[in-house]
């Protein structure tokens, strides 16, 4: 499963984040990382992005991005 | 050697305690990387220079700010680092503090925001931080002015941080290897680190500052074997494992995080839509309200000064050729500016500070992103259009927060639509005088809005275009975070939109204007073959003002206007005016009166309205671009307004 089929609400842990390069990075720094829980929060008033929370910080992903990013439900 | 580093996560609160310790003015606000330049001033009482850096999330994300940061950190001089933290958020916030550890170990903690930590439940022990890091750790606020004089204090402190951790024994060695390999002013643990990763800005910056390729042959060699993935996640993994570690330790939270009210709000189609519009309308209205008084009373008061002064030139027999390009050229315009300009001016600015230190504008941007999208631009464009109502220069400074060199582009070359607060003035004045009565101030904030509304649907129609043009590409990577939203104290906001911006936008307008003035008072009074030149200048471009709309006079003014917008609408009342200087314009039926007089119908209203939203920035606007991005896009950014202006209203002028 991926973190943009999560439903709203709902939390997971990361499994992978299938990409690479300075995106990864990215994530990481804000919190994206293997084993972390997050949880989607709320979409945009267009459903694109979507904001999640993760290390109890709100973060927006675009959907294209958070279909790379693996999870899984605990 | 006495510079202090102000370093931390985006939107912890750096520049308000650069604001505190030194008095000065960097602009704060509830958004993710408000700051985009290094700010430098001496903290007040003491012989340090505080220097504050761009919010950064990490020293390897590689975006502008975090090679500024990181270059900072690394190869400039300094004594001391105060990493700032937002209490509420410490186990993010410790990432980028180990990293920066690594680095240099003379670091003070200092957890702002102290003031929050009771509403949401958090409780910090901060004697287990300091022991942990072997550092002062300082609590703060800079809301409530707490810790700051101990802040200062502890400048003086010789304590240097005796964290140590390692990373895999593999990686360990790793570094080893590479300390063997390089000069031995960068064997250090970060830039080794950063050479396993295969970051290459880092071997630029060496290059550039140093000229010296530290990637030499042997370098190459051994990274060849070096799986840069791998090491990266090594790197993150250890990080992240050891600030969750310490934050379990000395972090406790009572309460979760809950979605607020606002953003239930913000996040619903309809409920998000009107509230914005709300805001917009509101803003316009409370401004012209409000402004009208202090408008009246200014003017009164310049027109008395005025006759006095006039006075006082008959009465000391003054030759006529000195005091009259001063007192009716440069006086008048000055006074014009501060009387009809300053007071929206400095309510406008009280309104967008607000709204700006509540954290709606990371909202705009994340509702905003698909829309953004298919103009072909990036969300965080949203942000840079809302910078752009306050000063479209200051707008541009702003766009660095867009990583992606091209979204970075469309957002520049668009942001001289969004009508900024030397134009505003004028809007209102005109709709006032050929849309509705104007004293109904509500119809006057309606067709504002609309007006306003237009000018970023134009804005985002040119980045549209534009995108399928000269800047055909890719949308970059779009992440944004979206802060709590904040209780606002209502004198820190005067303070700084009155003192620091509108009080300095002021200045600036008058010293543009001064020569201005001058200039205008010259043209008008050289006399070629029996007509002034500028009467011979505005019937020159008469007929092709005709064809768009306006006429020679509008025409010159915008072209004389060019240093400030504010002086556009003094400028064509001048020109109307035999008198050859600027009149008093204290109500807007006189001035109605005679734009009526010199042919100006609602369709001069309505082009020089749409001309004054599409036309080139203003000279500020247009250094800054320059300096930005370069001479190129300068001249792109010159001619996409004036052309769509031009092409749209001579179309809108064949059908009306
Ligand atoms: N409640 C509270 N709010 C604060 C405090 N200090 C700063 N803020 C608010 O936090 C927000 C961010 O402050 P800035 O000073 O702009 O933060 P920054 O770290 O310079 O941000 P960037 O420039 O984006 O890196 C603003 O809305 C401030 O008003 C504090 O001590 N308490
Ligand atoms: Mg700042």
């Amino acid at each position: 499963m991926n973190l943009c089929d999560l439903k709203i609400n709902d939390s997971a842990i990361i499994k992978n984040i299938n990409l690479k390069g300075i995106k990864k990075r990215r994530l990481n720094d804000l919190g994206f990382i293997n084993g972390e829980e997050v949880e989607k929060v709320f979409t945009s008033i267009f459903k694109n992005p979507c904001c999640y929370k993760i290390k109890n910080t709100f973060i927006a992903l675009r959907n294209e991005d958070a279909c790379s990013i693996e999870v899984e439900y605990e | 050697m006495n510079n202090i580093l102000l370093c931390g996560n985006p939107n912890v609160g750096k520049s308000s305690i650069f604001n505190a310790l030194t008095g000065s003015n960097e602009h704060t606000g509830n958004w993710t990387g408000k700051t985009v330049e290094l700010a430098k001033s001496k903290i007040k009482g003491t012989k340090y220079t505080l220097i504050d850096l761009p919010g950064i999330y990490s020293l390897s994300s590689l975006s502008d700010e975090e090679i500024v940061a990181r270059d900072t950190l690394l190869f400039s001089e300094y004594q001391k680092i105060i990493y700032v933290i937002d209490s509420s958020n410490l186990e993010r916030n410790l990432n980028l503090l180990i990293q920066i550890l690594q680095i240099n170990p003379n670091v003070i903690i200092c957890l702002n925001m102290i003031d929050e930590m009771e509403d949401k439940g958090i409780c910090i022990d901060e004697e287990m931080l300091s022991d942990i890091f072997g550092v002062e750790v300082i609590k703060c606020s800079t809301k409530n002015n707490i810790g700051l004089d101990k802040l200062k204090n502890s400048l003086e402190s010789e304590l240097k941080s005796n964290f140590k951790f390692l990373y895999s024994l593999d990686l360990e060695n790793k570094i080893k290897d590479i300390y063997e390999l390089v000069d031995e002013k960068f064997q250090n643990k970060f830039i080794a680190l950063s050479l396993l990763e295969k970051n290459n800005s880092i071997v630029k910056t060496i290059k550039d500052k140093f000229n010296i390729d530290i990637v030499d042959k042997k370098i190459s060699n051994y990274l060849m074997n070096v799986n840069e993935e791998e090491i990266s996640n090594d790197i993150v993994t250890k990080i992240n494992s050891l600030s969750k570690e310490i934050n379990g330790r000395v972090f406790k939270r009572e309460k979760n995080k809950k979605i607020s009210f606002l953003d239930k709000l913000f996040t619903n189609k309809i409920t998000c839509i009107l509230l914005m519009l709300f805001i917009i309308f509101g803003i316009f209205l409370i401004t012209i309200v409000l402004a009208n008084y202090p408008s009246d009373l200014l003017s009164n008061i310049f027109v008395k000064i005025e006759n006095i002064l006039y006075n006082l030139c008959l009465n000391y027999n003054v030759p006529k050729i000195n005091y009259e390009p001063l007192l009716f050229g440069v006086y008048r315009v000055v006074t014009f500016i501060i009387s009809v300009m300053f007071p929206p001016l400095v309510i406008f600015f009280f309104l967008f500070t607000y709204a700006e230190e509540t954290g709606i504008l990371p909202r705009i941007a994340f509702n905003f992103d698909k829309v953004c999208n298919i103009a072909g631009c990036h969300g965080k464009q949203a942000l840079t259009v809302c910078s752009g109502f306050g000063c479209n220069a200051c707008a541009i400074v702003g766009c660095r927060i867009i990583d992606n060199k091209r979204d970075k582009l469309l957002a520049i070359l668009t942001n001289s639509f969004i009508p900024c607060n030397g134009r505003f003035p004028m809007l209102i004045a005109i709709i006032s005088m050929f849309f509705v009565n104007s004293s109904n101030k509500l119809l006057v904030s309606f067709y504002l809005t609309l007006f306003v509304l237009f000018a970023i649907l134009i804005s985002f129609l040119t980045s549209y275009i534009l995108s399928k043009t000269i800047l055909k590409g890719k949308n970059g990577f779009f992440v944004l975070e979206l802060p709590d939203y904040k209780k606002v104290k209502l004198s820190k906001i005067l303070k700084i939109s009155f003192i620091y911006k509108s009080l300095s936008i002021l200045k600036k307008a008058i010293l543009v204007s001064i020569p201005a003035g001058i200039v205008i008072y010259i043209i008008s009074n050289v006399f070629i073959g029996g007509s002034s030149l500028y009467v011979i200048l505005s019937n020159f471009l008469n007929p092709f003002a005709k064809l768009i709309g306006l006429d020679g006079v509008i025409l010159l003014s915008f072209i004389l206007g060019l240093p400030a917008n504010e002086i556009v609408l003094p400028l064509i009342i001048m020109g109307y005016l035999n008198s050859n200087n600027v009149p008093i314009l204290s109500d807007y039926t006189s001035m109605k009166g005679l734009l009526i007089q010199n042919g100006w119908t609602i369709t001069t209203a309505i082009s020089t309205i749409l001309f004054s939203i599409m036309h080139y920035p203003c000279a500020t606007t247009l250094s800054t671009i320059k300096s930005e991005v370069g001479y190129k896009w300068m001249i792109y950014s010159f001619i996409i307004p004036l052309i769509t202006g031009i092409v749209f209203l001579f179309i809108l002028n064949l059908f009306i």
